[in-house]
């Protein structure tokens, strides 16, 4: 019986920890997250801000993913913010990463106060998702829009440091 | 002849990339169908002080969690003079939920008591330039005309009512009663883009 109740109580603290099935982690504020879209060196990041519950971000998912294997070796790093409740990442977000074949970095964030961070991540943003951000040391620019693998390519190229 | 073409193109190239109306713009009236099929004229349903549009759909989780909120707000503020009026502005193409019949069955459901009308050439939704549902202007009537006053999101919590720390829309309705301007005037929310086949 103490082992079960010891075992429960490791779970409970596990849950609070902000990870769902060692896959994502959550960030329950814009200045928690802030840290990780800031690129590193000559990398590019590119940030995807997307929900399961909105069809045009999950069409393009599987676009984003063809690029980021194939450009692996090149200086680009990819991060999907995800902006779904935590409470369906069990049961809606996980299975689609999965059905879907989504190998790349995913991140919960869970602010909900949308006004005081959108214009951080970029002023011209209306709030509308798909939209992504590519951004490095030259600089960035926000794409409100959702990408096709050769749009994708030709932007990411068009931003690359070489 | 090269300076007027030149003043020419800046004039067209400002309108072209003026996206929407601002705050303090005019707004130009607009007669849709309601789910009761009669016509609704907004310069005939606004009262003597104003109208809140909200154009929102029936599929969005985000305008689907405001509706209660959404239904308080003109229930408190219909009388004070800031009626609430939903347009729907989704192509019912791209989303079969959001056509005239999904939009009488959610009025139906929910028991609106406002009007749900159809932004059915998908013009007005353009001309106010709204992007994502749900996404309110609050207009005001000044000398005759109805004017923007306030452009946004309703609260900072669409998932949790009890969690809710700024009532962004509340506040403008409260201000613009007591002839204030809102603080802030404008603001953003995050929400399922506009399916419009032509975008």
């Amino acid at each position: 019986m103490k082992k079960y109740i010891s075992i429960l109580i490791f779970l409970y603290f596990v849950s609070y920890t902000g990870f769902a099935g060692d896959k994502i982690k959550i960030y329950n504020s814009f200045n928690e997250i802030s840290e990780i879209l800031k690129p590193k060196g000559d990398t590019t990041l590119f940030i995807n801000f997307w929900a399961s519950w909105c069809k045009p971000c999950v069409e393009e998912l599987p676009a984003i993913e063809k690029v980021r294997n194939e450009y692996s070796n090149k200086k680009i790093k990819f991060l999907l913010v995800c902006l779904d409740d935590p409470s369906k990442i069990e049961n809606m977000v996980l299975p689609l990463l999965k059905r879907l074949d989504i190998k790349a970095h995913v991140v919960l964030l869970d602010d909900t106060d949308y006004n005081s961070w959108i214009d951080k991540i970029d002023p011209s943003w209306s709030g509308a998702i798909p939209g992504s951000l590519i951004i490095n040391q030259n600089g960035k620019k926000f794409y409100e829009k959702s990408f096709t693998y050769a749009e994708l390519k030709q932007v990411i190229n068009n931003h690359l440091i070489p | 002849m090269k300076k007027s073409i030149l003043i020419l193109s800046l004039i067209c190239s400002a309108l072209v990339l003026k996206a929407g109306y601002e705050i303090g713009d005019e707004v130009s009236d607009f007669s849709l169908i309601n789910v009761d099929n009669k016509e609704i004229t907004l310069s005939e349903y606004a009262t003597e002080k104003g109208v809140v549009v909200v154009f929102t759909c029936n599929h969005c989780p985000y305008a689907v969690a405001y509706e209660d909120r959404l239904i308080a707000l003109h229930k408190k503020y219909a009388s004070k003079g800031f009626p609430l009026i939903f347009v729907n502005p989704n192509d019912e193409e791209i989303v079969p939920g959001d056509s005239f019949k999904g939009m009488q069955q959610r009025a139906k459901d929910k028991k609106f008591p406002f009007p749900y009308v159809k932004d059915e050439t998908q013009e007005i939704y353009k001309k106010y330039g709204a992007t994502n549902t749900p996404h309110i202007f609050v207009l005001t009537r000044k000398d005759g005309k109805l004017v923007v006053s306030y452009i946004g999101t309703i609260d900072d919590n669409y998932r949790d009512p009890e969690s809710v720390t700024k009532t962004y829309l509340a506040d403008a309705l409260d201000a613009l009663l007591t002839n204030k301007t809102p603080d802030p005037q404008m603001t953003k929310a995050i929400g399922c883009s506009i399916k419009d086949k032509n975008k």
